[in-house]
């Protein structure tokens, strides 16, 4: 007898507080690099629309400094198994990668999930931003909306009944840190 | 798919840019402003106010 999983039923948005940055395509890699200078990262993914740019955006990121591994569904699934591992294990704080996880991100060090390109379907956000139950811990989404997102952007937070709200000058850490203390984030 | 509506040929347009080391900021509305755009505004401004 054939049965339905719904897998989005699984996932949930709670405990992630969600912003948007507006920003011309041209300037995505600049707002990144102003995003990783100001927010307490512990681990952040990074999420690409297409496999050709994750690739280039992997390489931008440690043009810029940062350690950076990136997943696609080109990449062998041996390799693909062997840098998730290596992540979840902490060995690099980001990961940059396209649309592979299918039961939200499931690793508790990540604390900022970045969509460098917006998804066109609320499906693909909530896979993206959403954590599992039994996971579901504090937070941020950050998404870099262009003008032609705008709609987009509406749209699947209409769907998802959710807020997504934009981007304020300084981020309370209490919103997405463990051990709160220090810096107030202003970005 | 991508972004900035790219192709396998086309490389996007922030592949192009070199980022500048200095940050950017974010006003009310959540737009990005790099501080390229920012100086650029001053220049504005100050042509305009000399002019």
């Amino acid at each position: 007898e054939p049965y339905e999983i719904n897998l989005m039923e699984e996932l949930t948005l709670k405990g992630v507080t969600q912003y948007y940055a507006f920003v011309q395509e041209r300037q995505k890699v600049h707002c990144l690099n102003t995003l990783f200078s100001k927010l307490q990262i512990n681990q952040s993914i990074i999420f690409c629309n297409s496999t050709q740019r994750v690739e280039l955006l992997a390489k931008k990121i440690t043009e810029l400094g940062y350690c950076c591994y990136y997943i696609h569904a080109k990449m062998a699934q041996a390799h693909r198994n062997r840098v998730f591992h290596d992540f979840r294990q902490g060995l690099c704080r980001n990961l940059v990668c396209s649309d592979l996880f299918t039961r939200g991100i499931d690793v508790q060090a990540v604390n900022v999930v970045i969509n460098f390109d917006f998804p066109r379907m609320a499906e693909t956000y909530l896979h993206r931003i959403g954590r599992s139950g039994r996971f579901g811990h504090l937070g941020i989404a950050i998404n870099l909306i262009t003008y032609e997102d705008r709609f987009d952007l509406h749209r699947i937070e209409k769907e998802l009944g959710t807020e997504i709200k934009p981007i304020p000058k300084v981020i309370d850490p209490a919103l997405y840190v463990a051990n709160v203390g220090g810096s107030s984030g202003e970005i | 798919l991508g972004g900035g509506g790219d192709t396998e040929d086309n490389l996007p347009e922030w592949a192009m840019e070199n980022p500048s080391e200095l940050g950017g900021t974010f006003d009310s509305s959540g737009a990005f402003h790099g501080d390229a755009d920012l100086q650029k505004a001053a220049k504005a401004v100050a042509e305009q106010r000399d002019s």
